[in-house]
This record gives C-alpha cells, sequence and structure tokens, in this order.
C-alpha cells in the first residue's frame, strides 16, 4: 500500500518544489533568493530517498547523500561572498 | 587513560567506533569494503585525535534529550503549519537576546543550531556572548526556555559548565 | 506497520507544503527562514522514517538517518548563517 504512494508524492514534492521558486522570482532579497536553494536541496533529498526505494535503486541513496552535503557547501559560499565586512566571532 | 605522549588510547578506540560505525552504514556494511576501511579508520582515528582533545559527551542525557527534540522539532512544524494556513498570518516576530552561559565551543554550536529547529526561535546573531534570537511569537517566555535548554546543553557536554 | 509508514509519508508531505506556504506568504527573511528550517527537516524527517519502516532494511535506514542529521545539521547552520548575514545588512525584522 505504502509503495502506491511513492510517486505521487514524489510529483506532489516536485510541484511544491516549483512552487516555491516564485521567491527565487520575486526575492527581494539575496537571501530570500538564497532560500529557494535550501528547499530545493531538502525536496531533491525527499525525492531521491522515494525513487531509490521506488526503483530499487540504492545508489540513489548516496546521491541523496551527496545533494545533503552540497548544499551546505552552497550556502556558505554564498554567505562569505556577499557578506558585508565580518567582525571576528 | 593511557597517555603516550599527547596520544590517548581509549580516545582512539572511541573515534574509531564511531567512524567504523558510519564505514559500515555508507557502504551497507559491504565486506570486501573493509579492506579499504579498516586502514582508512584507524588511520584516520589516530590522526583526529593527534589534533587536540576532542569533545565529551555524556550519553545518557543525550538519548533522554533525543526524544525530546524530536516531538518538539515536530511541535515545531505543526506550529509554522499552523501559522502559514491561517488568513490572517498569526504571528508577531521580534528580536530577544540572551546572554549565553555555555562557552565558546562544541556546546554553544550546538544550543544554537537546537534553538533554530525548535519552536518560534531562529539563532540570528552572536556578539560576544550575547545571541540574539528571531522569535515568531513575541509574547512567549523566550528567556526561561532558552536557559532551561542550555541548562541541558551543559548536562551533555560536561566540559561545558563555566560555574 | 504499512498503515504507520503512509501516516509517515503523508504528514511529511503535508509539511513539506507547509514549508512552501511559509516560504511564500510569510513577510520577510526571517521568519520565512524558520518556515524553511523547521517543516521541511521534519517533512524529511518523516519521509525517512516511512521509508524506513517500508523498506525493513536496517543499511537503508541508517543511511537515510545519517542524511537526515546532515540535513539538520546543515540547514540549521544555513539559517544562522544568512539572518545574521542579513541583520549586517540592516535588513529590519518585520514586525506587525
Amino acid at each position: 500500500m505504502t509503495e502506491t504512494l511513492l510517486i505521487p508524492l514524489s510529483l506532489f514534492l516536485l510541484a511544491n518544489l516549483l512552487a516555491g521558486l516564485w521567491r527565487l522570482v520575486v526575492g527581494p532579497t539575496p537571501a530570500d533568493r538564497l532560500l529557494t536553494s535550501q528547499l530545493f536541496a531538502t525536496t531533491a533529498v525527499a525525492i531521491l530517498l522515494l525513487h531509490a526505494e521506488w526503483q530499487s535503486l540504492p545508489a540513489l541513496r548516496d546521491v541523496a547523500l551527496v545533494f545533503a552535503l552540497l548544499g551546505a557547501v552552497t550556502a556558505v559560499a554564498f554567505v562569505r561572498r556577499t557578506s558585508p565586512a565580518r567582525d571576528a566571532e | 587513560m593511557a597517555e603516550i605522549s599527547g596520544l590517548s588510547w581509549t580516545g582512539v578506540i572511541r573515534q574509531a567506533a564511531v567512524l567504523g560505525g558510519l564505514w559500515l552504514i555508507l557502504t551497507g556494511a559491504d565486506p570486501g569494503s573493509l579492506v579499504v576501511g579498516v586502514p582508512a579508520v584507524l588511520f584516520a582515528a589516530l590522526v583526529s585525535d593527534f589534533r587536540g582533545r576532542g569533545t565529551s559527551i555524556r550519553i545518557v542525557p543525550l538519548l533522554r534529550f533525543l526524544p525530546v527534540f524530536l516531538l518538539r522539532s515536530v511541535v515545531a512544524a505543526f506550529d509554522v503549519a499552523r501559522r502559514t494556513l491561517a488568513a490572517g498570518l498569526p504571528i508577531s516576530p521580534g528580536l530577544v537576546s540572551h546572554d549565553l552561559t555555555l562557552p565558546p565551543g562544541a556546546s554553544r554550536v550546538v544550543f544554537m543550531n537546537t534553538v533554530s529547529l525548535l519552536p518560534g526561535t531562529l539563532s540570528a546573531t552572536l556578539k560576544g556572548d550575547r545571541l540574539t534570537v528571531h522569535v515568531l511569537d513575541d509574547g512567549r517566555d523566550h528567556p526561561a526556555e532558552l536557559a532551561a535548554l542550555e541548562k541541558t546543553m551543559a548536562g551533555i557536554f560536561p566540559g561545558a559548565s563555566r560555574d | 506497520m504499512a498503515w504507520l509508514a503512509s501516516g509517515c509519508l503523508l504528514l511529511g508531505g503535508f509539511f513539506f507544503l507547509a514549508g512552501t506556504l511559509g516560504l511564500l506568504r510569510f513577510p520577510d527573511v526571517y521568519s520565512r527562514l524558520h518556515a524553511l528550517t523547521k517543516a521541511d527537516n521534519v517533512g524529511l524527517g518523516l519521509v525517512i522514517a516511512g521509508l524506513s519502516l517500508q523498506s525493513g532494511s536496517p543499511a537503508a535506514a541508517g543511511k537515510m538517518t545519517l542524511v537526515w542529521l546532515l540535513v539538520l545539521v546543515t540547514s540549521s547552520s544555513v539559517a544562522h548563517l544568512v539572518a545574521r548575514d542579513s541583520l549586517r545588512r540592516g535588513e529590519k525584522p518585520w514586525s506587525g
């Protein structure tokens, strides 16, 4: 029964992600746009894990792991590049 | 605790156990992977111990906090869901200052990250020992909640109490 | 067990929806961060819980739990970095 949920759920998550991209269009600040990349990373991880189960492709779980890591790198790079003078912390 | 030229063997063994577990999860416990895995884990455990003293964690308080954390994360998600679905967008955000008693280091980082995952609070900035928290509902007793969470953290990280 | 797995997956999907609604409806970057870090992380956690129950494989469950922990750590750190960055830029939190 759970099996039949996997594909509808991943399609739903995809639609959800596309709706969230509106924030990328309207911003207004660069930080707001970065939030979409956060949304993208988390949603992509969920969709990959659903497909790993549905298609019996365990390698997709490793892809999900890499996505989870990349999300962090993107955001740290963003903040380091755009941040105004950083005081010591 | 046997210490040979700054190397603590209990530390190495503990680190090797953690890294070994991680290796088994990542490789799905494939026996063939152990040819690379065992040397890699041992090497990493030795090197990471030379790097300096690690952070010690008390297991029992951690295990006691885990279900609380999971439950309150779910509460946080329901809280956000309720506010986004409501017609009038019922939020009254604000900034709350909190003076940290946890020293700089792992316990403080874990505390700040945990704050962001619990209901209605988000670690915003840190200046010296003063943490500014963005809150979704400024009517709640945030100082008391933050202080209680900090006490829990100090229990998990024994090296972290300053008094 | 199948009911529990399905329930976790559906509730997980609901939280992803809540996160996106928050991202679209909340008035400033700070409150949007609240919505994303809390709702999406729990949504992913529930999807992973449901999949772990469904697959019944400890290896798969272990790896997915690891993925979840990684996402928790990164998204809460990112939330802090973005909030800090925005405050430094003088972005005022919305109030009332």
